[in-house]
């Protein structure tokens, strides 16, 4: 598991950051980065705490998009073969990052999908706001993925080397859909377990809400 | 010529004398963008001076109120200028982000380096 880089972007997520990287040392991983984006609780004391390595950015960049931005690089520089993307809030098994990490060697990118086994227990917010972020991603990038939002990813090195990543927030995962059409990467999605806390549901500017779903959008048309 | 008319004048004078000193003291805004401003200011001008232009504006173009096409055709390009705008600080944003990247590693490296020195200092003190 030495060459295997499991990202975690951050930000205020001192409630479940300890228990996490617990978690995963527990599966066995020792390379476990995770990346402050200028958090203002004790996000970086608890990482360093529970042994992960923190790098902090000097200044919050408002979305998930630059810090995973950040490991990817990170992951580019050190070489690594295998990059896992999990989330802060708990809201992803570490369990199932072995499960991703089997298919790894036959697909450059594995999306951990909610869409598939769970949607059921998914609140309705969020399944129209994931519908709409999908239906968005296929109309810009030609690719149409059950849960293009999920932020559970595995990505092989040459998916390290070919996906770049430019917008901060949540438009970042419609991207990274994007890149994987672009580059011509082989992507599969396999069902992953999830849990819906108080504290992932309630967070300030929570995920993929409607209103960042139409955000998207507004930015998409600019750019492109 | 009315007072308003005699006011507006001399405020585009005024505007016109500010476009062409900031490009003289080469204010880093771009020389199409400081000649497109001068231009506008400058119809602005020759109008105010002599408003029967329109007419023969509304003759060229066959409308009814040469005024009113001014006025529509500036709401339209003003919000084509603000989406450009905005499309131009979309790419600045990236540019930021890479930075931000760039000097968290470089932090990082830092802290490291001060940690060995650190430990390096205990060492030999002990």
């Amino acid at each position: 598991m030495k060459n295997i880089l499991i990202g975690i972007p951050a930000y205020n997520e001192e409630k479940t950051i300890y228990n996490l990287i617990l978690k995963i040392r527990k599966k066995g991983f020792e390379n476990i980065l995770v990346l402050d984006d200028c958090s203002q609780d004790n996000t970086k004391k608890l990482a360093i705490k529970a042994k992960a390595k923190v790098i902090s950015h000097p200044i919050n960049r408002k979305g998930p998009g630059a810090p995973t931005y950040s490991i990817i690089e990170y992951a580019k520089q050190n070489n690594f073969e295998k990059l896992v993307l999990i989330d802060a809030d708990e809201q992803h098994c570490p369990e199932d990052i072995l499960k991703l990490l089997k298919y790894s060697n036959k697909y450059d990118v594995i999306i951990g999908s909610r869409m598939i086994s769970n949607i059921k227990k998914m609140p309705i917010q969020r399944k129209i706001a994931n519908f709409i972020g999908s239906f968005i991603t296929y109309f810009f990038f030609g690719l149409f993925v059950k849960d293009s939002q999920s932020g559970f990813k595995v990505l092989n090195k040459k998916a390290i080397n070919k996906i770049k990543i430019t917008y901060d927030t949540y438009e970042f995962c419609s991207e990274i859909i994007g890149e994987i059409y672009k580059n011509q990467l082989s992507f599969k999605e396999v069902p992953i377990k999830v849990i819906y806390t108080n504290n992932s549901l309630n967070k300030k500017n929570s995920g993929q809400s409607i209103k960042n779903g139409f955000k998207m959008l507004f930015k998409f048309f600019i750019k492109n | 010529m009315n007072q308003i008319t005699f006011f507006f004048i001399i405020l585009t004078i005024f505007i016109l004398i500010y476009i062409i000193y900031s490009f003289k003291l080469k204010s880093r805004i771009p020389i199409l963008v400081e000649f497109f401003f001068i231009l506008i200011y400058s119809i602005v001008f020759v109008i105010l001076l002599n408003p029967s232009i329109l007419n023969i504006v509304e003759d060229i173009l066959n409308i009814d109120s040469a005024i009113n096409f001014i006025i529509y055709f500036s709401i339209f390009l003003s919000y084509f200028i603000i989406f450009l705008l905005y499309r131009k600080t979309e790419f600045q944003r990236e540019d930021i982000t890479k930075l931000n990247t760039s000097l968290a590693f470089t932090n990082h490296k830092l802290e490291k380096l001060s940690k060995n020195l650190n430990n390096k200092k205990d060492k030999k003190d002990n």
